[in-house]
This record gives structure tokens, sequence and C-alpha cells, in this order.
């Protein structure tokens, strides 16, 4: 059944109708019954919508959420755990964890006594908002909460995938090259904040922390960044001011 | 992953468009929409198998960065990498083009 005839050039009255609800047109092709319909569609469009429901869903809620990434081995999950210890107690947080395989992240996050929902995207690459919209379900987080929602290591597809978070937070480290934000300058430029972890290493490796901003800055001029090391505290207070600012923002609605 | 999305959504306008076999997919893909185009390749065949896209022709059209200054507003087709505004020579441009992933068109019978 074709909408239109080849032949004669007649569009059926139905299949006008037809093409007017799609907003799309079909056209004969050189070839053949072959034709040509243009579609013009976002392929992202269907994240876009789930994450931007997802956003309505946390400001009625009050709640502040970040998603997190970085490449492998940053330290975010080391951030995480050093987080919620002194400051979990002040406000409450659930924590969403991304990875391929394992629970290993959840229970290290269930171990500081915060509920946790793991999810494994299995070949995936990325966490999607309706995955982020499921675990959410799951958690239900109270009024006034913090959502920490930790992405699957990596710098380039979750750049992508919006999931309704109020913030972007990429964590940087020492120990890998202090050319990251200009290799992938589409993660850095949507960064809120970006948090360089490891600092304690500073004098045992070539990185070079202003040319790190520089290089940052040249990307996303606007984005803070934060010298830390989640293992030894250093820097921690900024990072904690800085999430009971937004959290401030949250609970506002601004 | 992004090829399922495309074929997904291919699938679903063929199917309203009573199309029973899809034999090529334009899609657009701008320079930084963060997408390989050889992994989609890569990928493509992999995810028509054994729907009425099996064997369809990807075809892949590259959208290239066009960028403002926030600034002097002096808009520039950047280098691959997000570089200073050249008219005033200040950090801060924002990407007017070159994010998208959009399916422009495909044939079918």
């Amino acid at each position: 059944m074709r909408d239109s005839d080849p032949t004669s050039g007649v569009v059926h009255p139905h299949a006008e109708a037809h093409v007017q609800a799609d907003r799309g047109q079909s056209h004969p092709g050189p070839v053949g019954g072959v034709r040509t319909v243009r579609v013009e569609a976002d392929v992202l469009a269907k994240n876009d919508r789930i994450a931007a429901a997802n956003r309505e869903w946390f400001a009625r809620g009050e709640l502040l959420v970040l998603n997190l990434v970085s490449s492998p081995g940053a330290g975010k999950t080391t951030l995480l755990e050093r987080t919620l210890r002194d400051v979990a107690g002040a406000w409450p947080w659930v924590v969403i964890e991304g990875d391929q395989q394992t629970d290993n992240d959840a229970r290290r996050i269930a171990a500081c006594g915060v509920p946790v929902v793991q999810i494994n995207t299995g070949t995936m690459c990325h966490l999607e908002a309706q995955m982020v919209a499921d675990a959410c379900r799951r958690l239900d987080p109270p009024r006034g909460a913090t959502v920490a929602i930790e992405n699957v290591g990596n710098l380039v597809c979750p750049a992508m995938f919006d999931l309704g978070e109020a913030a972007r937070v990429v964590v940087a480290s020492v120990t890998e090259g202090d050319d990251k934000p200009v290799k992938y300058p589409y993660m850095f430029e949507t960064a809120d904040i970006v948090v360089l972890n490891k600092c304690d290493l500073l004098p045992y490796v070539p990185f070079d922390a202003e040319r790190f901003e520089a290089n940052l800055h040249d990307v996303n001029p606007d984005a803070p960044v934060m010298r830390i090391s989640a293992i030894r505290g250093d820097g921690l207070p900024a990072w904690y001011g800085w999430l009971a600012d937004r959290r401030a923002v949250a609970a506002i609605g601004a | 992953m992004l090829s399922q999305s495309i074929v997904d959504l291919v699938l679903e306008r063929a199917r309203a468009e009573g199309i029973r076999t899809v034999t090529r997919v334009v899609v657009a893909v701008g320079t930084a929409a963060g997408v390989d185009a050889e992994a989609l390749r890569f990928c493509w065949d992999v995810v028509v198998e054994e729907t009425p896209a099996r064997g369809a022709e990807l075809v892949i059209a590259a959208v290239p960065l066009q960028a403002r200054c926030r600034s002097c507003r002096h808009e520039f087709e950047p280098a691959p990498v997000l570089a200073p505004c050249p008219a005033c020579g200040r950090a801060g441009v924002e990407l007017v083009r070159g994010r998208e992933l959009r399916v422009t068109s495909f044939d079918g019978e």
C-alpha cells in the first residue's frame, strides 16, 4: 500500500491527511516503487523529552540532581564516598550508580548508609534519561534531597545525553593529561563545575594545574575549578560550599 | 546504541508510511555531535539485520561547526576544538550548529 501514486502524481485524500499527521513528505523516487521520505527528526529528541520530564519532576521535589562524569578512574566514587561521609548527615542523599558491569560501586555507596540503585548498562557506554527516571522511581528521594548520578566513566557519549540534571560535574584528575579539556571539548564545554581530583599527587606527576585551567577556560570560561584530594580531604570545604549553594537554589526553584 | 535509535526512528516512520523495505537512510551528523562515523557504520549492519532495513545503505552527511562569540556575537567556523573568537580574541563561544544528530530522510518501497 502506497500513499501516493507515482504514475499519476495524485495523492489520495487519506494519504494527504496521513502526510500532514506525520509532518513529513513523501514523493516518488526515480526507480520503480522506491520513494524518499523526508524525516528531519532529531535522534536524541526522545531522550531530551524524557530528560525534560525528569527535570520537572526533580523541581517539584526540590531535588538537587548532579550528573557526575569523568574518564574511568578519575575518582568519582571516592569523591562521592567522602562527600557522603562528610555531609549526608546534614541533608538527605540518594545515589544512582552507572557501570557497564558489577555492583561494586553501589556496595561502596551503600556502606556509607545512603540509598543507592545500581544500573548496569551492559554494552552501553552512557546513562540515558529513562534509566534515571526508572531509578528515581525506585529510590523515591525525600523532598530536598540531593540525587548524585555517577555516570559511566567515559568523556564522549555521556556529553550527548541529558539526564535532566541541574548540574553536570566533570571530575578530572592530575594523573591524566592537563590537555584533557581540549581533547574532549564537548564534555568540558557542558560542565557546570570541574573538580580536579588527586591534587595530593601534584608533586609527583608532570601535570600542570595552571595549564589545565587555561585549557579548560578556552572551551568553558564559566565553569569554576576546584582542586581537591578526595582521599586526603584537601579543597573539600569549597566543594561542600558549592553543593550547599546549589541545593539552596534547587529549593527555591530558581 | 545511536544506530539502534536511528533504525527505530526510521522503522516507526516506515510503518506509518506503509513502507515494507528500507533501502537507504540519510543522517546529518554534526562535527561536535560526539558521534564517530566509523563506529556508526560498524554497528549499522548489525542493528539492521532481521529488520525491514536489512542491507540498507547508511549515508552520513557531516554538518560543519558554526560558533558564535558570547562577547561580540561574531559568528565563525571554529577549528576542531572550540577556539577563541577570531574577531575579539576572547574565549567563550557557543555552538550554533554542529551538535545535531538527525535523520534527514530514507528511501524505501
